[in-house]
């Protein structure tokens, strides 16, 4: 391709293809929502995943002061309660008030799951490191609930300010491995 | 609602579906490779810091390790039979760049290539290395970036549990 332009470092990042956007219930007494883009799966066996937050957010002293995070993966129709999470902070809203959605205890651990979200899994933090402004936060599973009929194209996925789904049907499937 | 138990490796497999990209390293005199990485994320905005998750038993791995640099490219949904070339064979035994035929055009600001034939080429300076179970993360600030007048996220691969997808829905713009 002889048609490329240079591009400043952030719009070039902003350019990756849109990824899952999860909500990660925190706390005990003090509990709360926060809207989570920074997320990914670090290792399979074990199985560790991670989130990341800005360190200068609520979420941080939140997520430092606590052993124990829920990530719930959210569908397309709680996009409007995913935007009001990411752009409230918890240090004057209890988001779990502010959008209707519902706190259950979790099985295995003390952080809130939130029971209108496709999937909830429970994490025990193990580590914590910093990257640039973001402080990552990587665990391992406790405990997982899923919906019996668990469609990935109704999950939420987010990137440079749009929602999308996945497609509904692959493009291409592999043999199972 | 109604919910199952489920392992959690069956839980990680339930994700929806993440950005697939190539990576791309070199060792300057003439020896590169390619990876497929859906462990892909960036890591910080301010820096803006790239990282992909290799398996140690890769020939990917020793190249990463004794680089300083990598690419990520990000190919368009058309290159997913050269997607998948790259991630399910070794780069031991075969060059993929001639095998895909791709171009590895010299980085501007790195020694690794970058993959000419994908929509956005990132160049990063390996700046942290983290262990995680069973992956190794290269997080790469990112110093030099050129995309295709024509990119489109439209366009995008993404890839999951033995699955490429691509977009479905927009449920909203910016």
């Amino acid at each position: 391709m002889d048609d490329k332009v240079d591009l400043d470092h952030m719009g070039s990042v902003m350019s990756l293809p849109p990824a899952p956007v999860v909500l990660v219930g925190v706390g005990d007494e003090e509990r709360n929502i926060i809207t989570v883009g920074m997320f990914n799966v670090f290792s399979v066996r074990p199985p560790i995943i991670g989130i990341a937050v800005t360190t200068s957010r609520h979420s941080y002293k939140l997520l430092e002061e606590n052993d124990e995070f829920t990530i719930n993966i959210p569908g397309k129709e709680l996009m409007d309660k995913v935007i009001a999470c990411g752009e409230k902070s918890g240090s004057d809203t209890d988001k779990f008030k502010l959008t209707g959605l519902t706190a259950v205890k979790g099985k295995r651990t003390k952080a809130p799951r939130i029971a209108e979200c496709l999937i909830n899994i429970e994490v025990k933090k193990t580590r914590s490191f910093e990257v640039g402004d973001h402080t990552w936060y990587l665990g391992e599973i406790k405990h997982t609930d899923i919906v019996e009929k668990y469609d990935r194209s109704q999950a939420l996925l987010y990137w440079d300010g749009e929602f999308w789904t996945a497609a509904a049907k692959p493009l291409k499937v592999l043999r199972p491995d | 609602m109604e919910k199952n138990e489920v392992n959690p490796i069956w839980a990680c497999r339930a994700f929806p579906a993440f950005p697939v990209v190539l990576a791309a390293v070199g060792d300057g005199k003439g020896k590169n490779n390619i990876i497929t990485v859906a462990l892909v994320h960036m890591f910080s905005f301010n820096p803006p810091v790239l990282g992909i998750g290799v398996s140690p038993a890769r020939h990917s791995y020793e190249m990463l390790e004794a680089s300083d640099d990598f690419s990520i490219n990000i190919p368009s949904k058309d290159l997913v039979e050269e997607v998948l070339y790259c991630g399910q064979r070794s780069g031991r035994d075969i060059d993929k760049f001639e095998d895909c035929g791709f171009e590895p055009r010299p980085g501007k600001k790195i020694r690794s290539p970058v993959i000419d034939e994908c929509m956005v080429n990132l160049e990063c300076v390996k700046r942290q290395r983290v262990d995680a179970g069973d992956h190794v993360w290269y997080l790469g600030e990112v110093v030099h970036a050129e995309m295709a007048k024509d990119a489109d996220r439209e366009k995008s691969l993404m890839y999951w549990s033995g699955e490429f997808r691509v977009l479905g829905d927009v449920i909203r713009r910016r």
